[in-house]
């Protein structure tokens, strides 16, 4: 054999070698606050389906709305070699360290619906606009309840920015009209369990309500429950946020009066992408991407179905 | 003397766990730690109301023309418009001159030259984003969170209800003919509406 032929084949079976080795299928981590919420689980599961779609295996975490466990999650997904974590963060301060400490190891972090709150630690953000949309579930409040009437307002997590944008753009309508007046704001983590446990509360304490707000569609649920069981749910007008399966098929059935249509699909599939733009060597990502929300209310339900539009 | 020894080193070890894991620093300090860090969106807005805007007149779109063209080519009336998202709401920047015709407690009407439907400068109820998000001079990027940017659209809709409109409204009278500088909001998905609300970011009386 001659020198040169030598030098080829051996040239050759490097490169091979070193294809093999750049082929490793890429890892990709989802951590998500919580399993608890059928909404995260689509939220998840969707990612999950598009990471595959893309090429790349991928497993899910429940961070159980525990910041120490989400850190759990990242000290082992650091330590574990993934190359990139699709994440919806439990605390939009607390989660901040976390994702910190994945871009020290080189791992890029694409944050799914919540925020936290840094620009430069998450390589993009893809968020809902929550306050946008709860501006215009707040026209609707106003006009459902002809500008008068008690109500009650459930918050979600205090710790997570979507609560406060939900709120926030809710009362940047609402309080323009002093014969709305919220007589309890309470607290009940996004959960409908708690959520009907605080509404029976509220109710002792204030039987004479006309209105709900409700941060999720999981607590609307929940106090729609806590109202039925009172002999109030007839006359309270009920709000949610999500565009959860379970409230699309209430206001269809005549009991929750609207929600908003978040887009879970678009915002996990965008999350891959964006991951599986990065493993091509794109980095110029939108810091925060804001995706837009839809009122759905007995007006407009033909349109959609649960986490979407009809297709 | 091992039991001494004992619980001697037992006790050093406790102190010393102890001394190291409680920090004790005087509130004021963390408060103004905090401060330090805190958005000031009143100030961003009163800046931007009386600087940003001012110095970039050409953003602002003739009210009477984009009216000709929603109707006669929608596509190209939205090219020009703005928003924080990629959805259906939409907001424009826009200037014009019009005569009062109607005040009543939530408007004042306008006949604006050369559109035929009429303009209403609200009044009462300055709500939404079209004062942050009309001109496409604000953009989510520039803030650490949506919190910030969201509180913005507060702060200049405070400063639209308490310092824009009440001197105009003090003086404004039908027959008065109206230079102004404000938002709207309109949908892509519906036709162009029979009435257009403005919200009013300069009011000038000729």
């Amino acid at each position: 054999m001659r020198p040169v032929t030598i030098v080829l084949l051996t040239s050759l079976l490097l490169m091979g070698c070193s294809h093999g080795g750049g082929r490793r299928p890429k890892k990709v981590a989802i951590i998500v606050s919580t399993l608890n919420n059928p909404w995260f689980v689509f939220l998840a599961e969707t990612a999950a389906k598009k990471a595959g779609e893309l090429g790349y295996s991928s497993r899910i975490f429940d961070s159980q709305n525990n910041t120490d466990l989400e850190s759990n999650h990242f000290d082992n997904v650091i330590a574990t070699g993934y190359d990139a974590i699709l994440f919806n963060p439990t605390d939009a301060q607390g989660s901040v360290t976390n994702v910190k400490k994945a871009k020290d190891a080189g791992i890029p972090v694409f944050c799914m619906d919540r925020e936290i709150n840094s620009k430069e630690a998450a390589t993009s953000q893809i968020l809902s606009d929550s306050y946008s949309a709860c501006i215009d579930l707040g026209k609707l409040f106003v006009r459902t309840l002809h500008k008068k009437g008690n109500y009650v307002e459930l918050l979600g997590i205090v710790s997570d920015n979507n609560t406060w944008n939900r709120s926030k753009g809710f009362h940047s309508v609402v309080d323009n009209y002093p014969g709305l007046k919220m007589v309890a704001q309470q607290s009940a983590d996004f959960d409908r369990n708690k959520a009907m446990e605080v509404m029976e509360s509220i109710l002792q304490a204030h039987p004479d309500i006309d209105g709900v707000f409700c941060g999720n569609d999981a607590m609307a649920m929940g106090a729609w429950q806590a109202l039925t069981a009172a002999g109030k749910a007839g006359h309270v007008k009920v709000i949610g946020f999500d565009g959860a399966e379970d409230a699309i098929h209430s206001i269809k059935d005549g009991k929750l009066t609207a929600t908003a249509m978040q887009f879970p699909k678009r915002i996990a599939e965008l999350a891959a992408t964006d991951a599986d733009e990065y493993f091509k060597g794109k980095r110029d990502f939108a810091k925060k991407l804001p995706i837009p929300v839809e009122v759905v209310s007995s007006e407009n339900i033909d349109n959609y179905t649960a986490y979407g539009k009809k297709e | 003397m091992k039991k001494w020894m004992k619980y001697t080193s037992l006790g050093v070890v406790i102190l010393l766990a102890g001394y190291n894991s409680i920090y004790i620093r005087r509130l004021s300090e963390v408060r103004a730690a905090a401060k330090a860090g805190t958005f000031e969106a009143a100030t961003y807005a009163r800046h931007f109301l009386d600087v940003t805007l001012p110095a970039h007149p050409d953003k602002a779109v003739d009210l009477a023309g984009l009216s000709r063209t929603l109707t006669t080519d929608p596509a190209r009336a939205f090219s020009e418009s703005h928003a924080q998202n990629d959805g259906n709401n939409r907001f424009f920047l826009v200037k014009g001159s019009g005569r009062i015709t109607r005040v009543d407690s939530e408007y004042i009407y306008l006949n604006v030259e050369g559109m035929s439907q009429p303009v209403m400068l609200a009044t009462r109820y300055i709500i939404g984003t079209a004062a942050r998000d009309g001109s496409g001079l604000i953009s989510v990027d520039e803030f650490t969170t949506t919190m910030e940017m969201n509180s913005v659209s507060e702060e200049l809709n405070k400063l639209i209800r308490t310092q824009v409109v009440p001197p105009f409204v003090r003086v404004a009278k039908a027959g008065d003919r109206v230079l102004f500088t404000g938002a709207i909001e309109l949908q892509k998905n519906k036709a162009a509406p029979d009435s257009l609300e403005v919200t009013p970011l300069n009011l000038n009386i000729q």
